[in-house]
């Protein structure tokens, strides 16, 4: 069967290049924010404290603590679920024709992304396979939470990373990525799998092994909305929010995807790429891939280790929030692996603090959600439409449920201007956002005047990640 | 030296514009946006023409392979585009954005002419085989 090889996965449609000048802009904010945020910024941690955040009113803390309400999104987000997967196996072959590619890769996938980042880490609440495993474990009557093996905690967030892995690597590689049977495919065999681990380990399965639970969750970490420790919903800084990300195994790995995926999905769509890289050669894109990914890591990876060394000598302060301190709920591993002891006053010896590659990498979180958004945002907007439409007739069988059967995208109601903007807004947010975050880190670990020298291998890292998303932005 | 066809009088019109016609030879004639101008230069000899205000492209799919002068073709919203591909194999060109599809016979030469009325960069791909043609590259 010959497949019609389209850009990333569905829709046939990319972005324009990015005009000098907005590039050239963009990367000189970036320039100019990172010398502020190293030279002039706060010496003292700023986030993590009990108390942080604007409590949001009274009447919608009750409406999101509802249980029904839950229950019933939990219920409609299962269904469309159960609906894509049918669909992908009993709707249309041709794959422009067929609702679940488009669900998948863009509907869900940036869709996301972008809720997430709105509203926090909502997919933990929605996820329809903990809603599956809560009913199956009733069945057998044990409790979710139950399960015959402990998941040992040094596996950390490697499980979500593996999953992450193999979803980007379908998505942008093979040339039948769009064929509504592979995807179905992938979704049975992603549900088997994960229900399968949740029954062995629990749910807490879920919070750690699922990839699209903790790819919601790292973004929704720099969500203005979250909890605060007392329980509260509350509208905060985004800072407060990753902060309260623990480092655990794993989980560079886990940024260090996203990121290298999104950047290889650039980079698939760089005139270079086009004109010389056969379209459907799955060795070629899966190298490709790989060496982003592996790019990535071994940026990140140099600069900490120069950090390191930077600060060798410097004494490691425990001057931590209270929030990391207080919590006794983190496994002994974890609160190791942020260098800090808890609640003591005075220094730990330089030996014995944790590699800062470990402490520094939710500050990447902002740089990945940015790439995210610059290279998926207009997909959303336009080949997004699609899911809607072909919804109207998931089956063939010639319906009209939604009477949007016949309606065409809409490529014109955002101009090309605004999607340059919200592109290289979005990298340069990111990047802000980031330096800022690692900045926190720096003075929590280190205290103001040694802060600065763990800071500057990083910026220079955080800024070469910027400028190549901004130099694959201007070579579409 | 004689103007044939219709578009005598937009010809001089466009800003940026090359246009030179001579009556039953090979020319070339494209309007193109002041940034592609390098590359309309260059491959300017390589494109025959009627007498057309806007771009052509030349496609030729053989032996399994596709040919063609720019891999990256640019061109203004709003101007027209006369497609040409001359096929050995039975197949579809679908045209993204303005979502169009052009029928391919084995051994004939379709022509299609479109405006790009949509901005963005739209691949330009054989439905069935899955080849990428070019990419037409709309700018506002």
């Amino acid at each position: 069967m010959t497949v019609a090889v389209l850009a990333h996965g569905v829709g046939g449609r990319t972005d324009l290049p990015l005009t000098a000048s907005v590039a050239v802009a963009g990367a000189v904010w970036a320039v100019i924010a990172s010398f502020l945020i190293l030279s002039v910024l706060w010496p003292r941690p700023r986030t993590g404290r009990d108390n942080a955040g604007v409590p949001l009113p009274a009447t919608l803390q009750r409406i999101v603590s509802s249980r029904p309400l839950w229950e019933v999104l939990r219920l409609l987000v299962l269904l469309a679920a159960v609906l894509v997967t049918v669909a992908a196996f009993a709707g249309p072959t041709a794959p422009t024709d067929n609702l679940a590619p488009f669900a998948l890769y863009i509907t869900f996938w940036v869709g996301l992304a972008l809720v997430s980042l709105l509203f926090g880490p909502v997919w933990r609440v929605l996820n329809p396979l903990r809603f599956l495993h809560r009913g199956l474990a009733a069945l057998q009557g044990r409790s979710p939470d139950s399960g015959r093996r402990e998941l040992p905690a040094a596996l950390g967030w490697w499980p979500a990373a593996a999953w992450l892995a193999v979803f980007v690597w379908l998505e942008l590689v093979p040339p039948f990525r769009s064929e509504p049977a592979v995807v179905g495919g992938f979704l049975l065999v992603y549900a088997a799998v994960n229900l399968l681990a949740a029954h062995t380990c629990g749910a807490t399965w879920f919070d750690r092994g699922d990839g699209f639970e903790a790819y919601s969750t790292l973004i929704g970490a720099l969500s203005p909305v979250g909890h605060r420790a007392d329980g509260r919903l509350v509208l905060r800084n985004p800072l407060d929010g990753a902060t309260a990300v623990r480092h655990e195994p794993g989980l560079t790995a886990l940024v260090v995807v996203l990121i290298g995926s999104t950047a290889f999905d650039g980079l698939t769509r760089s005139r270079f790429w086009v004109e010389q890289i056969p379209a459907d050669s799955i060795p070629a894109g899966t190298l490709g891939l790989l060496g982003m990914t592996l790019a990535v890591a071994a940026l990140y990876f140099l600069a900490t280790a120069v950090a390191d060394r930077r600060t060798s000598a410097a004494p490691v302060t425990t001057a931590e929030p209270a929030q990391e301190a207080a919590s006794a709920r983190r496994p002994v591993a974890a609160v190791a692996a942020t260098g800090l002891s808890a609640g003591q006053g005075g220094s730990v010896p330089a030996t014995a603090r944790v590699p800062l590659r470990a402490s520094f990498a939710t500050s990447l979180v902002p740089i990945a959600a940015g790439y995210v958004i610059a290279h998926y945002f207009s997909l959303f907007l336009f080949e997004g439409q699609t899911t809607w439409i072909l919804v109207s007739d998931p089956f063939g069988t010639g319906a009209d449920y939604l009477g949007s059967r016949d309606r065409q995208v809409d490529y014109t109601f955002v101009s090309t201007t605004a999607i340059g903007y919200v592109q290289i807004g979005a990298i340069v947010a990111g990047h802000i956002v980031a330096a800022l975050i690692a900045h926190d880190r720096a003075v929590t670990i280190f205290g103001e005047r040694d802060a600065r020298q763990s800071q500057y291998p990083l910026m220079a890292a955080m800024l070469l990640f910027t400028g190549t998303a901004v130099a694959l932005l201007v070579s579409t | 030296m004689a103007l044939s066809g219709c578009a005598a009088g937009a010809q001089t019109a466009a800003t940026g514009s090359r246009t030179s016609v001579t009556a039953g030879a090979e020319t070339t004639e494209r309007t193109t946006s002041g940034s592609a101008g390098p590359e309309s230069t260059a491959h300017d000899a390589a494109r025959t023409s009627e007498v057309f205000n806007g771009t052509v492209v030349e496609v030729t799919i053989a032996g399994g392979q596709v040919q063609t002068a720019d891999r990256r073709v640019i061109v203004t919203l709003n101007s027209r585009v006369r497609l040409i591909v001359a096929s050995d194999i039975s197949d579809e060109v679908h045209i993204h954005g303005v979502d169009e599809y052009v029928d391919l016979r084995a051994g004939e030469t379709a022509t299609y002419d479109f405006v790009a009325n949509i901005p963005g960069t739209f691949e330009v791909e054989l439905h069935e085989a899955g080849d990428l043609l070019f990419s037409l590259q709309v700018q506002p």
